[in-house]
């Protein structure tokens, strides 16, 4: 599961790469369901943008 | 083993171009449309005890609120009010306007509801004006049948921060936009030959969430708040009533009902503890009532906090990929995690889920009332106190009265 730091580490990746783009509240938006569904130990479908699904990937516990 | 489906609810996208979504909503969740309520109830509390706006009834406590603001949430506070204040003000004579050109004599809702997403609403309903939720200082003011219930998204990003200034700056930022917007959707009402007026939502005529319910945009939530299926929580709402033919619209069953006392996160998760986990019948309706005194010291404190927006998974991640998740795995979705429950409070601290701050007592000792209610209570106070007021106490408090009297009462500010 998804700790505080993990969190953190994954939005401010986010933020830095995508913060100042259009694209940045559809990004956090998909990254925040993707990391429920990622906790609730459920896949990502094809209608996730790959770039929440890389950083889904970079900062997931134990990854 | 995947949930049985009682029904689906289809609607609109946040955008008029967006495809339809399909929410399902699972056997063990499907209750009535809109809420359930006792109609005779809320029929005679509205006429033995009608509401009356917190502006009036809380102003003591409202008035106290900017002693604890942060200096930078009381600057930006005073801009936005400075700001907002022209807009308010427009709203409050629009029902007196008078059409230029004769009534088209035609239903025009469908109208209404295109220009509602071309000026960036994200979702508009129409229902009856419903006077037994009126305030009492309102129930004059408020002209016309038809109710046109708007609902603006506010930022998303900006409202995951929660509490903060920058959540604030999405909550009020909002607001303003809201206002704007709303009086060009009356002149636009107004080219067709009807009247309209605009009911903004920082002069509320009545509490507007009854009434975006009866027009099937969302439920009351556990959390007080209206859960819409494109944003949960994170709306602004505000109401405009015309004598345009409408045809309004139904409330809908979306298992919001059952589905909070399923998940409780927000009741689990407020900093003050002032979410009743129980339903309770209250004016008529079944809902989680709210404790003010509990939450009114900790949200003016903490920059609005608004955890109980934050945390609701409804907001977080969607109505849709919420009830898909309790259909498929019967589970809340978010639930016990960081990413969910998490919060930050000013110098308290990072609380991950199970963990609460703790308050002082004096947090919540604070004005009661009305201005001249509390100043009352005070003054009793030092009568029962020992040997009474003295002389210039009681001269002090006879200024302080008649400077209350002499400034009135106001129904504007948020509600």
């Amino acid at each position: 599961m998804f700790q505080k730091s993990d969190l953190d580490e994954l939005f401010d990746d986010l933020k830095s790469s995508h913060g100042e783009t259009e694209d940045y509240d559809r990004l956090l938006k998909q990254a925040h369901l993707a990391i429920a569904l990622f906790d609730a130990r459920r896949p990502l479908d094809d209608e996730f943008d790959p770039i929440v699904v890389h950083l889904v990937e970079r900062h997931r516990p134990g990854g | 083993m995947p949930k049985k489906v009682h029904h689906v609810v289809r609607r609109t996208g946040t955008r008029l171009e967006d495809p339809i979504i399909e929410i399902p909503v699972a056997e063990d969740i499907a209750g009535v449309p809109g809420i359930p309520q006792i109609e005779k109830d809320v029929s005679f509390y509205s006429r033995e005890y009608p509401l009356e706006t917190q502006n009036i009834e809380k102003a003591a406590d409202r008035e106290w609120s900017w002693s604890v603001y942060t200096p930078e949430v009381f600057e930006y506070r005073e801009l936005h009010e400075k700001a907002n204040a022209p807009f308010v003000k427009a709203a409050a004579v629009t029902g007196e306007i008078e059409p230029t050109v004769e009534p088209v004599g035609r239903d025009i809702t469908e109208d209404i509801r295109r220009k509602s997403y071309e000026l960036g609403f994200g979702d508009v309903g129409f229902t009856r004006y419903d006077r037994r939720y009126a305030f009492a200082s309102k129930k004059r003011w408020v002209k016309f049948q038809g109710a046109i219930c708007v609902a603006l998204e506010q930022d998303y990003a900006q409202t995951q921060s929660l509490p903060s200034l920058e959540a604030e700056y999405a909550h009020f930022g909002t607001y303003e936009t809201e206002n704007k917007q709303c009086l060009a959707l009356a002149d636009f009402i107004r080219s067709f030959g009807y009247h309209a007026q605009v009911h903004s939502p920082n002069d509320n005529s009545a509490p507007f969430l009854p009434m975006f319910v009866e027009a099937g945009m969302g439920q009351l939530g556990a959390n007080g708040q209206l859960l819409s299926p494109h944003f949960g929580s994170r709306a602004r709402l505000a109401i405009i009533t015309t004598d345009a033919p409408l045809t309004y619209d139904e409330p809908v069953d979306y298992g919001v009902h059952k589905f909070c006392q399923e998940c409780l996160v927000c009741a689990d998760r407020c900093p003050a503890r002032a979410i009743m986990r129980d339903k309770v019948w209250y004016r008529g309706v079944e809902k989680n009532k709210l404790i003010y005194d509990r939450c009114r010291p900790v949200m003016s404190t903490y920059e609005g906090c608004a955890v109980c927006m934050k945390v609701c998974p409804i907001q977080r991640y969607g109505m849709k990929p919420v009830m898909d998740h309790w259909v498929e795995m019967g589970e809340v979705l978010g639930k016990g995690t960081d990413n969910l429950e998490g919060f930050s409070l000013r110098d308290k601290g990072y609380f991950g889920p199970g963990e609460l701050p703790s308050f002082d007592r004096s947090l919540f000792e604070f004005p009661h009332g009305t201005k001249d209610e509390w100043l009352f209570a005070q003054f009793k106070d030092k009568v029962e106190d020992g040997d009474g007021p003295t002389a210039e106490e009681t001269s002090a408090f006879l200024k302080e009265l008649k400077e209350i009297l002499a400034t009135g009462t106001t129904t504007v500010g948020d509600e």
